[in-house]
């Protein structure tokens, strides 16, 4: 089957590899007919999260038609149009029990559970087609894709729903909703998301669903703030203008209640001073992550408020500002997005046309597309916000 | 080897260039005979491997290569210059000056092969949009 693989930092080839086979009872091997490349594929794509190794197959926002069960698997069956939360979770074991899937105790198992505990001192749960860290699972930027533990993990798409409607509840949708859900917004709530990007926009939306008052969207292209203000958000150019003298005269110089750092460890920050060292460091092997706007959302929260990372972080992070979370009293939330929890309410919303969560698709190639549109998606040219696959 | 790889070894031979010409500055000159201070030697050899961790940082770019492809403008310039007959090492010069030209051809090489490769992201970017956001 065709595949997109990884050869190294900047390198994405569309290969020719071995058909997945079912190797566990309860697997299921899906025909993938919409995939997306998502922020943190690119965070992969520029070699910033260690664990991958050349010929890895890419892609963890997949759906796609069942195509073969295993013999315990009862819940799917041949023909089953199914969504693939990029979260691979047992659904039995102590974090599943508690919802806590993107923890999942079985689904990084040796020798990758410890290389992981080496590293972050506890293992998560494996994800799809994200580094041997975390399982070394071939991706579902492919033809077909083996789902491990089908039968908890997966949800059937209802009829008269198109793949674009509910391909991102496979990630990005269920992480922009937990962004806004850990930001426990109150009436009268102010949120600032940082970052434009899908996720951000998602998260957008959500803080609006669960009830908040305003919300501040920061970024510095000009399409996502485009976007950002058809959901009803108010934006920050921040290369245009500082964007925490801006949150302070929007907020009466207390800050927003809430940030969310839709961003992660690949800040693109223009020159602001810290930036630049991130950069730099980055660069000469000094520093793994490019923290500006962790340092960002901690500075523009109020006193009490909470800081939600949805962005993705990979390893040792320089220069946070702890000193100002601890002593204003600000509470972190963060999390991989345990996506199974998510899945039934937000296909709800979308049933009931609450949201139309095909709203970020820009461009929708074949997977031979992909390695160029990895590169625009990465890039931001061609007004790129989001990119499907169809195999 | 692809253009992506091969702006990759060429910029581990810049860090590997410009650490040798930071370190041994003054050998360098002596040998090639070269008309300048050990010092500006040294220099070029941090832009070397300035361009080296560029390249590294972005290896499917074609502006670090960009960047060595004008350091090599610089680099045969003053290997020019120690070609007149007044030096007495320009023998040695002489074969840097090959296999600067050599280094040169490559990186030209490699700076066309990643533009091609730009132009044709962008070719499969026009064709695949389906919407552009604000117009």
């Amino acid at each position: 089957m065709k595949a997109l693989c990884w050869h190294g930092k900047g390198d994405i080839r569309c290969d020719t590899v071995p058909d997945p086979k079912v190797e566990h009872p309860r697997d299921a091997i899906i025909k993938v007919t919409s995939c997306a490349i998502c922020g943190s594929d690119l965070h992969l794509m520029n070699g910033f999260m260690p664990g991958m190794k050349p010929g890895d197959v890419m892609g963890h926002e997949t759906m796609g038609e069942v195509v073969e069960v295993g013999s315990e698997n009862k819940a799917l069956k041949v023909g089953d149009r199914v969504v693939v939360p990029f979260t691979i979770s047992c659904g039995e074991c102590y974090f599943c029990q508690r919802q806590l899937y993107s923890s999942c105790e079985r689904s990084n198992p040796s020798p990758n559970r410890q290389v992981a505990e080496k590293l972050w001192g506890h293992s998560p749960a494996g994800l799809f087609g994200y580094t041997h860290l975390l399982g070394g699972y071939a991706g579902g930027q492919a033809e077909y894709l083996r789902v491990p533990y089908a039968d908890f993990g997966c949800i059937k798409v209802p009829e008269g729903l198109t793949d674009d409607q509910v391909l991102f509840l496979s990630d990005i949708f269920p992480t922009g909703y937990m962004g806004a859900e850990m930001c426990n917004i109150q009436q009268g709530d102010t949120i600032a998301v940082f970052g434009c990007g899908p996720v951000g926009q998602f998260a957008i939306r959500s803080a609006f669903l669960l009830g908040a008052e305003r919300v501040i969207a920061i970024d510095r292209i000009p399409e996502r703030l485009i976007l950002a203000r058809q959901a009803g958000a108010e934006t920050v150019d921040f290369s245009a203008e500082s964007a925490h003298d801006r949150i302070n005269q929007m907020t009466h110089g207390r800050g927003a209640d809430a940030c969310i750092d839709a961003v992660g460890l690949e800040a693109s920050a223009g020159y602001a001073f810290d930036a630049v060292l991130d950069r730099a460091k980055q660069a000469a092997w000094l520093g793994t992550d490019r923290p500006h706007v962790l340092r960002q959302c901690i500075n523009n929260t109020r006193n009490g408020g909470i800081v939600s990372i949805i962005g993705v972080y990979g390893g040792l992070l320089d220069k946070v500002p702890m000193g100002s979370a601890i002593n204003r009293g600000l509470t972190f939330k963060m999390s991989q997005t345990p996506v199974q929890k998510y899945l039934q309410p937000l296909m709800d919303r979308i049933v009931r046309g609450e949201i139309d969560a095909s709203f970020p698709i820009t461009h929708i190639g074949k997977l031979e597309d992909g390695p160029d549109l990895y590169r625009v998606f990465r890039d931001k040219q061609d007004g790129c916000v989001k990119v499907v696959l169809k195999p | 080897m692809n253009d992506i790889q091969l702006s990759k070894a060429l910029g581990l031979f810049s860090l590997v260039l410009g650490g040798f010409e930071l370190f041994k500055g003054r050998a360098i000159t002596r040998t090639l005979g070269l008309p300048m201070p050990a010092i500006a030697v040294r220099a070029f050899g941090a832009r070397e491997m300035l361009s080296g961790f560029v390249a590294l940082a972005h290896p499917d770019n074609k502006g670090p290569m960009g960047l060595r492809t004008a350091g090599d403008a610089m680099d045969l310039a003053v290997l020019g210059v120690a070609m007149l007959p007044a030096n007495r090492k320009r023998h040695n010069a002489a074969l840097a000056l090959m296999a600067m030209l050599s280094v040169t051809a490559i990186d030209i090489a490699a700076t066309a092969a990643l533009t091609r490769r730009e132009h044709k992201a962008l070719a499969t970017a026009r064709r695949t949009r389906v919407k552009r956001i604000g117009a």
